[in-house]
């Protein structure tokens, strides 16, 4: 499997970022465009340790789509992923995030976090995850979110 | 920056209806959840199950629609319910306890109950 780092960015104009499974191996990992489909064969992967925010703060921020991946983010041992703004993870054939002893946070006011029609939306192992305002997990196949000797706290 | 709202998370339309253990939200394992504010509805299997040693604490949540059940709690689990719950009119039971399994708190807002409460 390809496993590529992703990290957003900030442009004047960019409504929509994708990251999603097309196969293209060419493909830089890092993704920002203004209004287009962004193709990339691997999914989003948080490191041993890696702190690193997925979306923005920013209510005039672009949107992130990560789809069509197996996994779509992975956030390993240790690490810290933050999914801010109005982010999506959608249509991955296996889990939409998957937390493996690690911090997932999704926050906060602006915009809405969206984990829709993956096999699974949320899995949890030996980690936690905060989920801090509007958010909607819907249309998982087998699951919303699934805990596995891990933590949940959803306010 | 406006003033935090927080809350407003919805799971809803998960799971399947051939897989008993599918649904809204399944923690088990030593797992906790703290669900406040919160709506879990229309989920094809159960809405909230927690099992093997897991346990809840619910607040604020509406649990409706949901097929298999709203809130299952199996070998060793509990859920403490705070205030202002509503978890009706979801498929078999609202609440239902098993093996070794129980509730505790606040009994306004849940409807049919199979558990050792200590309301």
């Amino acid at each position: 499997m390809v496993k590529a780092h992703f990290q957003s960015q900030a442009l004047p104009d960019d409504r929509n970022q994708y990251v999603n499974g097309d196969g293209d191996p060419n493909l830089g990992l890092h993704r920002v465009l203004a209004g287009a489909i962004e193709r990339l064969d691997a999914e989003v992967l948080f490191d041993k340790f890696e702190k690193k925010t997925i979306g923005s703060l920013d209510p005039n921020s672009a949107s992130t789509v990560i789809q069509g991946n197996d996994t779509g983010v992975q956030v390993d041992e240790n690490a810290q992923a933050s999914l801010y703004g109005s982010t999506m993870v959608e249509n991955n054939s296996g889990v939409g995030v998957n937390v493996q002893g690690a911090r997932l946070r999704l926050c906060c006011d602006s915009g809405q976090r969206q984990v829709l029609n993956n096999l699974i939306g949320i899995v949890v192992s030996y980690g936690s995850v905060d989920m801090i305002g509007p958010a909607l997990i819907q249309g998982n196949s087998l699951a919303g979110i699934q805990l596995f000797d891990g933590s949940a706290t959803l306010r | 920056m406006g003033p935090r709202r927080f809350g407003n998370q919805t799971i809803q339309q998960n799971g399947n209806a051939d897989n008993r253990d599918s649904g809204g939200i399944l923690g088990r394992g030593n797992s906790h959840l703290d669900l406040f504010s919160a709506s879990v509805v229309n989920n094809r299997g159960v809405g909230l199950a927690m099992r093997d040693n897991s346990s809840a604490r619910l607040g604020g949540d509406t649990v409706t629609g949901n097929t298999a059940g709203g809130v299952n709690l199996l070998i060793l689990s509990s859920t403490e319910l705070l205030p202002g719950n509503n978890i009706t009119g979801n498929g078999i039971t609202d609440l239902k306890c098993r093996l070794n399994s129980f509730a505790l708190g606040d009994r306004s807002g849940i409807g049919t109950v199979s558990c050792p409460v200590e309301f």
